[in-house]
């Protein structure tokens, strides 16, 4: 026999916990989306786009000066800022997805090649437009960002930039960095204004638009860290990883470069630092405040396997068995992490811990 | 909804057979019974049919996780579909408990969303062509083992839900715009470009009679799930793929002879489902229901957007018509019914739901 009963009372019982609504009542910020907003989001973008600036610096010098210590600085720079882009790349919320930005920086995966095709015009018909700042970001979103960038610098085009005969692509290339200088200084001071989401994360109350509850800001916290380690999963590792032998590194981001297993370490590096300085453990209970350390045991896994093969060529990662072992336990330590994540501190903080949690269709 | 006597007629004696001693006494006990693609208490992906309390009635497992379930009106066999970018689906029979599993041929996957034509003739599936990107409808004659007999454009990009109009004629579709490939798991590739719509199919021709796209400061809503409305609507549920600075429109209704139409819902309530409707049913009493796993909310609204009810409920999804009201289904495995303004004592499972519940017309 069903028993209907007063849907505010129903509403009453299914608000948050009372640890969580503690802090919203006082005149002190929320101080884990403190953390999370400034302390990470905010800070990591700023490092983007200090690095972005070297690299728009980097590029100006050498395109005055072209010469193979000039490429060397360039390329050692573009590692710097993959790795910049790595650590914040898996915060997909708020100003990130303004007018493409997120797609502006990074535009992968692009398995039909398109946004490769584009670049390959550019540089072919030497496009002048490409080489000014304004019309290049008017121009395809997959022409203006890192994996245009890496193309130019470590693709075909990459050793003409040590002489006068790469003019035209070491101006593109410059051209690119001012645009990823542009984009993350734009998602930059979107998240310092008065009235951005970190005000909302640091301060969720009833009247914002989209955090109005500690638990709120808990929920995207831990999206960005399960939606992370899928991307980790899809999209930067899958391609390394096959049953029957069938892989297909070419298609993996920063083949080109090299920088594969760098990006994804960033990746992991900057999920760790984001969940050990969120101070997250001060709202579980106490008894059940070792499950992050379980968390950054798996990441240090996670980290220390990479970097035994940060430095061989993916080919070699890929196809050897002593590589193909350490890729395939880095999928099993990622889908670990995973369910780490969802199922204990999710479950512990009172959050949604089912199966299809977070990831709807 | 599916009645008990329906239920009985299509089923025959040999379910209540084989279901366990618990199945059949919820059965016989029950009034209406609903489909939904679970996970079980030891992480195997079912198939469950449940009374409208949320009392299991029986199982059946699933070589991966599920989505949606549809049901052919003729034999009363459900076909449990993949969740994208899965390429099976199990039909299976209720009444003897036979299963067969069919796969989406190379090159091509599902999408997890299908519907019979009114004489259970022929299945329709929603499909990715991966070479290309180009939505698919693929068709499979159910009277020979599933078949699969040929396919139709769906003229866009990922296409989602779909549905039979009113009259039978159509097969409308939503187009989400949204690209993916199996190589990059359910990666969105397209986001910049995406264009989504809603498209009439004819059901004898295959040919696209009517079209619904959205204009360019709307092309990030990602037209999903349907709901058959009243006199030949049917309801939509959009999910936004921007920035969520400002508010979308998320709740409309197509009709093939008209202009598509968004309720003009308040934009505080928009903002409780976080740009993302996971579900949407129409009631009996013609009141639309749509679910924000994300925004763990669900609302009842009137046609003209005003909210009649709000449930709070973490992870909650799945939604169908029941009675006057609805029945909705959560991720950690509640169930529950709301009507008329009052939610009933959730039933907490022992499994876990997925998306989407099903429920037969009566």
């Amino acid at each position: 026999m069903l028993k209907p009963r007063n849907l505010m009372f129903g509403l009453a019982c299914l608000l948050p916990l009372a640890a969580f609504a503690a802090p919203a009542l006082a005149e002190e910020p929320f101080e884990f989306g403190q953390n999370f907003a400034r302390s990470y989001i905010i800070n990591s973008y700023d490092r983007l786009a200090a690095e972005a600036g070297l690299m728009q610096q980097t590029m100006t010098s050498l395109c005055a000066a072209p010469d193979a210590a000039g490429l060397d600085r360039a390329r050692t720079q573009f590692g710097a800022l993959v790795d910049a882009w790595s650590r914040i790349e898996f915060v997909r919320f708020g100003p990130i997805l303004t007018d493409n930005r997120l797609e502006r920086i990074l535009f992968f995966p692009d398995p039909r090649g398109l946004g490769l095709r584009q670049v390959q015009a550019i540089l072919s018909g030497e496009d002048e437009t490409a080489t000014s700042l304004e019309s290049l970001r008017a121009k395809s979103v997959a022409t203006q960002g890192l994996t245009s960038l890496e193309y130019v610098l470590f693709g075909d085009a990459g050793d003409t930039l040590t002489t006068a005969n790469g003019d035209f692509a070491c101006r593109y290339a410059k051209t690119i960095a001012a645009a990823i200088v542009a984009t993350a200084g734009e998602v930059l001071a979107d998240w310092e204004a008065p009235d951005s989401l970190a005000s909302e994360l640091e301060d969720p109350e009833d009247d914002n638009a989209d955090f109005r509850s500690p638990r709120e800001v808990l929920n995207e916290f831990i999206g960005v860290m399960v939606h992370g380690l899928e991307n980790i999963r899809d999209a930067r590792l899958s391609m390394l990883v096959s049953e029957t032998g069938d892989v297909n590194p070419r298609i993996a981001l920063f083949y080109r470069s090299g920088l594969t297993m760098r990006a994804l370490t960033a990746d992991v590096a900057g999920l760790r630092t984001m969940l050990l300085t969120s101070g997250i453990e001060s709202l579980m209970p106490e008894d059940q405040r070792w499950e992050v350390g379980s968390v950054d045991f798996e990441m240090q896994n996670f980290l220390r396997t990479a970097g035994e093969i940060a430095d061989l060529p993916l080919d070699q990662v890929a196809r050897d068995d002593d590589g193909q072992g350490k890729v395939r336990y880095l999928v099993i330590v990622t889908n670990s992490l995973q369910r780490l994540v969802v199922e204990q501190l999710a479950a512990e903080l009172g959050l949604a811990a089912g199966f299809s949690a977070l990831d709807g269709d | 909804m599916w009645s008990r006597r329906t239920f009985l007629k299509s089923a025959g004696a040999g379910f209540a057979l084989s279901l366990s001693a618990r199945g059949a006494e919820v059965f016989a006990a029950t009034d209406a019974v609903f489909a939904t693609a679970a996970r079980d208490e030891g992480g195997n992906f079912i198939a469950a049919l449940l009374n409208e309390r949320g009392d299991l009635i029986s199982t059946i497992g699933l070589p991966g996780r599920g989505h949606d379930i549809t049901r052919c009106p003729a034999t009363g066999r459900y076909v449990a579909f993949a969740r994208r970018p899965g390429t099976f689906a199990v039909v299976f029979d209720p009444n003897s408990g036979a299963a067969q599993t069919i796969t989406s041929p190379d090159g091509r996957h599902f999408y997890g969303h299908g519907v019979f034509t009114p004489d259970g003739r022929l299945m329709f599936a929603t499909e990715n062509q991966i070479d290309g990107a180009a939505g698919k409808l693929g068709i499979y004659d159910a009277t020979d083992r599933f078949r699969r007999i040929g396919e139709w454009d769906t003229g866009g990009i990922g296409p989602h839900d779909l549905l039979l109009s009113a009259d039978g004629k159509l097969l409308c579709v939503a187009n989400g715009g949204i690209e993916t490939h199996p190589d990059f798991g359910r990666q969105k590739l397209n986001i910049p470009t995406m264009k989504p719509s809603i498209v009439w199919i004819d059901i004898e021709s295959g040919h696209i009679v009517a079209r619904h796209d959205l204009p360019p400061e709307q092309h990030k809503l990602s037209l999903r799930h349907l709901a058959m409305g009243e006199g030949g609507h049917i309801y939509f549920g959009a999910q936004d793929q921007g920035d969520l600075v400002e508010a979308m429109p998320l709740i409309g209704h197509v009709h093939p002879h008209e202009e598509l139409s968004w309720l003009p819902v308040r934009e505080s309530d928009l903002r409780l489902l976080k740009g993302y409707v996971g579900s949407i049913a129409f009631s009996r009493s013609g009141e639309v229901c749509v679910t924000s796993p994300e925004g763990g909310a669900a609302l009842v609204l009137d046609p003209d957007g005003t909210v009649r009810s709000r449930i709070d409920r973490d992870a909650i999804c799945g939604a169908a018509p029941a009675g006057t009201g609805f029945v909705l289904s959560s991720g950690p495995g509640d169930w529950l019914t709301v009507d008329k303004g009052t939610s009933s004592d959730p039933l907490r499972s022992p499994i876990e739901f997925d998306n989407h519940i099903f429920a037969s017309a009566s």
